[in-house]
């Protein structure tokens, strides 16, 4: 599944910057992130409970920063495990300045599913991504924002 | 009936003279049913049972790099965790490969108990958990830790077997499995590239989610008193699989395996084959001490774990001259066998889909040349029809399009091309009559043209103009399909299948076995496996008829491999033809031990003795006569025997049927498309079936009526969708559209009767017949309906989408 | 942690404690032995779990134990009354309205439905209250013709004349 899109955050992109390459920052703001644990400076671990239709597994993400050129562009990419599902994803992600110190986001990501929750959930996988990505934005950008 | 007033002097033996068989005796089976009391597999509890559950792959194909399990033994109630490096047991059978003995290169791989170094499809199991209780189990299952390396798949058979492909196997270059071909391919190239008219095509037949509504289990049970397992099990074939479990999985003796099916709740093939959690339960059971180990599926595992049916992607050619003969028929098949084989895999869409490819018509040239494949997903085997479905899709498309393509009437260019009634027995060109040392399988017999005659008067096909102009009136599209089908049943000759290696590779015939106590009850034993069929009521009915009691005086065991004789199982349509037989056989064992006790009694020679229902009487002095029952009693007892007779009426008797049976018939569907909706909807449903004589016409029309509708099914609304990373979207019962009431028509029947010249019975089988005809005929009635927009195929299911898009095309609108 | 139900099962008060995630169905197939109804499916999809609760029909598959709590459950088992069947029961097996057996429970239930809220439904209301019953054997013929024929027993009284005896 391929998922893009572009977002205005009203912020300075340094601090944008910063706070997307902070695990704990940008993790807190993942719908039914747990917990979040550092492992070192790109890699860190993520436990999430997610439900589509009448399945909720919870998920054990484990999380790369794989490749960052601040303050322009970086690439993460996670792998989580459930019972009985797993998810693969690669996202990009670049900023750019905006006028009126607004920072642009233009980001894509390819997701992959696989097990119970893309067997059970498939018809609605793309609709609560989709929530599920408006809410992360949403959430981002509030706490700059704020 | 007899006459009423007749009926008050007619005593119980003349009554039933006039015979069971072919009555539609209300089923002995139902009462259970109908009140809750059936014994299904999961209402069984035995004293300390625990519970079993697998976890599944979330990929397609993926290594396991490594497993935890620590996490799994903590839990509460968990009594044992397995993974595949710790069961000894062999790889699962692979009982019929494709082509059989003749020498084509199987590339074979099946499935472990558990899955140990990689995954080859969603759903293929790599853990279990046994635990006190099925929810502790099932949380277990989710503390175990595994680490996958994720591999690309491969789903589309013809896309499998194309360079560049995800490889499965390395024993299986391109994933494939093996190259079958049937027929005679220079002659049919010969006959294509000189005909007048050739059309071609590709044809989908989707892949299907068989869906029985019992899932599947297993309970395991070692006793470590006796050293002996009991397995009960949702089987089609318990004395098979205790077989193909003790002989070629786990290597535990034969005989110290029981295997027990409980009442199956539906199974369509799906029951018929060895699976990985039969022998799994029986290892747990050992490793926990003892305790039985009970598993059953949900439904969603079951998607998963249980066979699918069909899969096929063919390219078809059909020739022949503007008069509407057809000279030649070519098919190229890609027949999808999932991750790993199930038992018979190869051996659908090779013997029992190439060489009836011809169905019921003269056809000199036929050719097949089918590529079983390996792709990312559930293993594909039997269901309901096994191969003829497809045949018969293949050849009833193939004569609609011909028909379409030279303008003429689909029921005249059938009527052209039919074998005639004097071909019989016929050595058909697609090769069932392919002789290997001289044992040689023919189609027994038919006479296609009064069942043709007959449905096309039940559907008044010649007033079709003026049905379809009256239809238009109302915003719908009406097609008119027909379908003129045989199939293949009554599995089969051991000698041909010795022969050629096909089959199990091992012998086909049944058994049955009848003992009659002192009182003159019967109890026949059988060999065979009921799903649903009534056997319990049909096989009564013979034996009623063969030894003259009235039917409430036998009873039918089945379904455990403890007291009953090895026998094959039900499936291919073979247990009325072949198992009836092995009956009427052992009934005729016990009339002649009868019979030369009652000359002892009668003080008569053997010879003299007159056989008459149950009565036995001295030809002559017709006073002088004993009963069976009185027979049963004082041969039973055994005070007075003569000379090298034994006591007692017990014999048993095992029938090896001389040939296969084959059904035919006609069937019609008309359908209703919504010109604006693309709506698909069944208005009518005709089908006149012969499937030779009827045990129980009641039995056998519902029989038909299951297996047309499971056909419409595939037709209108069943398929399973992968994506391309080999995840089953439709993996619940909200994604596979199974057909409900309100989707139906009531359907009308009716029968020609040409009784199958192989059998003591003159039946057939009907277990499959509605199925394989069914499909097609909706297909061919739904292309019949969007002709007029000049659309002149589509691959199923047509659901309105499908349909809609279709004729938005059509239409030059945007779709 | 269990909570405790009174409910009336064909009948008999029942007094159990369950856990808060057990499902109606489990608590009569497993507490109270009760096997006659079944599970098909784990997505409310085939109807084979339908009970009555106090006279609707429901998916018992559906319904937490917790909920049943006071309510009078019918299933299979409770349906002939003094070792008589009921006239559903009676039309299933004459009209051959079975052949696996396993949806016919929750089929019978579902009719049971039916024709306490219609004394003489027409083919297409017979086949509109079983919608959501799958059975994969019979393709709803013989199941269309026993509803029907137990909806006029139940009208007139009469029984059909006695097909064949087995």
């Amino acid at each position: 599944m391929h998922f893009e899109g572009t977002v205005d955050i009203e912020a300075p992109r340094d601090r944008v910057w910063a706070f997307l390459m902070d695990p704990e920052q940008v993790g807190r703001c993942g719908p039914g992130v747990e917990s979040i644990e550092i492992v070192d400076e790109t890699h860190f671990r993520a436990r999430a409970k997610v439900g589509i239709g009448f399945i909720s597994a919870r998920f054990l993400m484990e999380m790369e920063l794989a490749e960052q050129y601040p303050p322009d562009r970086a690439v993460m990419k996670a792998h989580g495990q459930a019972p009985g599902s797993a998810v693969d994803a690669s996202a990009e992600m670049r900023l750019s300045d905006c006028a009126n110190g607004v920072t642009r986001m233009d980001w894509e990501a390819d997701v992959s599913i696989a097990g119970t929750i893309a067997s059970v959930g498939a018809r609605l996988i793309q609709g609560t991504a989709n929530k599920m990505i408006a809410k992360t934005f949403d959430c981002i950008r509030a706490k700059l924002e704020a | 009936m007899t006459a009423e007033t007749e009926a008050d002097v007619l005593t119980a033996e003349t009554q039933v003279s006039a015979g069971p068989v072919g009555q539609s005796l209300k089923r002995r089976e139902d009462p259970r049913f109908i009140t809750g009391e059936g014994n299904y597999l999961d209402d069984i509890k035995l004293a300390g049972m625990s519970h079993l559950a697998i976890l599944r792959s979330p990929y397609a194909h993926a290594r396991i790099t490594s497993i935890d399990t620590s996490g799994a033994k903590a839990m509460p109630g968990v009594l044992a965790v397995i993974v595949g490096a710790d069961i000894p047991y062999n790889p699962l059978p692979m009982a019929w490969p494709a082509g059989g003995s003749s020498g084509v290169q199987n590339n074979v791989n099946t499935p472990r108990v558990l899955a140990t170094d990689d995954v080859k499809w969603t759903g293929e199991g790599v853990a279990a958990v046994v635990a006190e209780t099925p929810e502790q189990a099932a949380d277990a299952l989710e503390a175990i830790q595994v680490d996958w390396e994720p591999l690309p798949a491969v789903v589309d058979a013809e896309k499998a077997t194309k360079e560049g492909a995800p490889q499965l196997h390395e024993n299986a270059p391109n994933n494939v499995v093996f190259v079958w071909k049937v027929g005679d391919e220079s002659g049919t190239a010969a006959a294509i590239d000189s005909a007048e008219v050739v059309v071609r095509q590709r044809l989908v037949n989707q892949r299907l989610i068989p869906n029985p509504l019992e899932v599947r289990g297993d309970i395991g049970w070692y006793n470590p008193g006796t050293d002996e397992y009991t397995i009960w099990m949702s089987s089609q074939t318990p004395h098979i699989q205790r077989l193909l479990l003790g002989a070629f999985v786990t290597g535990i003796p034969e005989h110290k395996i029981r295997c027990i099916s409980p009442d199956v709740g539906g199974a369509f093939g799906t029951k018929i084959f060895c699976y990985a959690d039969m022998a799994l339960v029986m290892f747990a059971s050992k490793l926990v001490g003892g305790r039985p180990v009970k598993w059953v599926e949900t439904r969603r595992e079951s998607y998963q774990s249980t066979i699918h049916g069909r899969d096929h992607i063919s390219y078809l050619e059909i020739a022949g001259s503007r008069d509407g003969t057809i000279a030649g028929l070519r098919v190229k098949t890609y027949a999808n066998l999932g991750g790993r084989l199930s038992t018979i895999g190869p051996g659908i869409p090779t013997t029992l889909y190439g060489r009836v490819l011809a169905g019921c018509y003269k056809f000199p040239n036929v050719f097949c040349e089918v590529t079983g494949v390996y792709t990312n997903t559930t293993f594909v085997d039997a269901y309901r029809g096994a191969g003829r479905p497809e045949a018969t899709y293949v050849v009833e498309r193939a004569m609609d399009l011909f028909a379409d393509e030279i303008g003429m009437d689909p029921a005249e260019i059938r009527r052209r091309n039919f074998l005639p009634p004097d071909s019989f027995p016929y050595d058909n060109p697609s090769g069932l009559g392919t002789a290997v040392n001289g044992e040689k399988i023919y189609i027994d017999s038919g006479n296609y043209e009064p069942a043709l005659d007959k449905a096309l008067a039940m559907a008044g096909y010649a007033d079709m103009a003026s049905t379809k102009a009256e239809a238009r009136t109302r915003g719908k599209l009406l097609g008119v399909g027909l379908s003129s089908y045989i199939e293949v049943c009554g599995v089969a000759p051991s000698k041909w299948i010795g022969a050629v290696g096909e089959g199990w590779g091992a012998a086909m015939w049944e058994s049955a076995n009848i003992r009659i106590h002192l009182t003159g009850k019967i109890i026949l034993t059988i060999g065979t496996q009921p799903q649903g069929q009534g056997h319990e009521t049909t096989f009564s009915q013979i034996v009623a008829q063969e030894l003259g009691v009235p039917v409430e005086d036998v009873i039918v065991q089945h379904s455990d491999t403890k007291g009953a004789p090895f026998g094959y199982g039900s499936y291919g349509s073979r247990t009325a033809s072949v198992g009836g037989s092995a009956a009427i056989k052992a009934a005729g064992k016990v009339r002649e031990k009868a019979r030369r006790y009652a000359a002892h009694m009668l003080e008569a020679s053997p010879d003299d003795i007159e056989v008459d229902g149950a009565t036995y009487s001295v030809r002559g002095s017709p006073d002088k006569k004993k009963t069976l029952q009185e027979i049963s009693f004082a041969i039973g007892l055994g005070f007075s025997l003569p000379e090298g007779m034994e006591p007692y009426l017990d014999e048993t008797a095992y029938y090896d049927t001389p040939n296969c049976t084959w059904p035919f018939g006609t069937h019609v569907a008309i359908v209703e498309i919504d010109d604006e909706t693309g709506v698909v909807d069944l208005v009518r449903y005709i089908a006149v079936d012969d499937v030779g004589n009827k045990i129980n016409p009641m039995i056998v029309d519902g029989q038909l009526h299951g297996g047309i509708a499971q056909g419409v099914g595939q037709a209108l609304w069943e398929g399973a969708v992968y994506d391309d990373n080999g995840q089953l979207l439709s993996g619940t019962m909200m994604d596979y559209a199974l057909p409900r009431a309100s989707w139906l028509p009531m359907f009308e029947l009716d029968e020609t009767v040409t009784p199958s010249p192989v059998n003591p019975l003159g039946a057939k089988g009907v277990g499959e017949a509605g199925a394989i005809a069914s499909t097609a005929a909706v297909a061919n009635a739904v292309i019949d309906a969007l002709s007029p927009l000049g659309i002149r195929h589509l691959d199923m299911p047509y659901t309105a989408q499908t349909v809609w898009r279709a004729m938005s095309q059509a239409k030059g609108g945007q779709a | 942690m269990t909570e405790h139900v009174s409910l009336t099962v064909n009948g008999i008060g029942r007094e159990v404690d369950v856990e808060p995630r057990r499902l109606l169905v489990q608590l009569l197939r497993e507490e109270l032995d009760l096997t006659g109804t079944h599970v098909g499916c784990d997505t409310s999809q085939c109807g084979a779990c339908t009970v009555t609760m106090d006279g609707r029909a429901v998916k018992s598959c559906t319904v937490l134990a917790v909920q049943a709590d006071g309510a009078n459950v019918t299933t299979i088992e409770g349906v002939a009354k003094a070792g008589a069947m009921h006239p559903l029961q009676s039309a299933f097996w004459e009209k051959h309205g079975l052949q696996c057996g396993f949806c016919t429970p929750g089929m019978i239930m579902a009719a049971m439905d039916l024709l306490d809220r219609v004394s003489d439904p027409s083919d297409e209301e017979i086949r509109h209250a079983i919608e959501g019953n799958i059975c994969r054997c019979t393709g709803y013929h013989n199941i269309v013709l026993a509803i029907r024929e137990a909806a006029r027993t139940l009208r007139t009284g009469e029984t059909a004349s006695a097909g064949g005896v087995s």
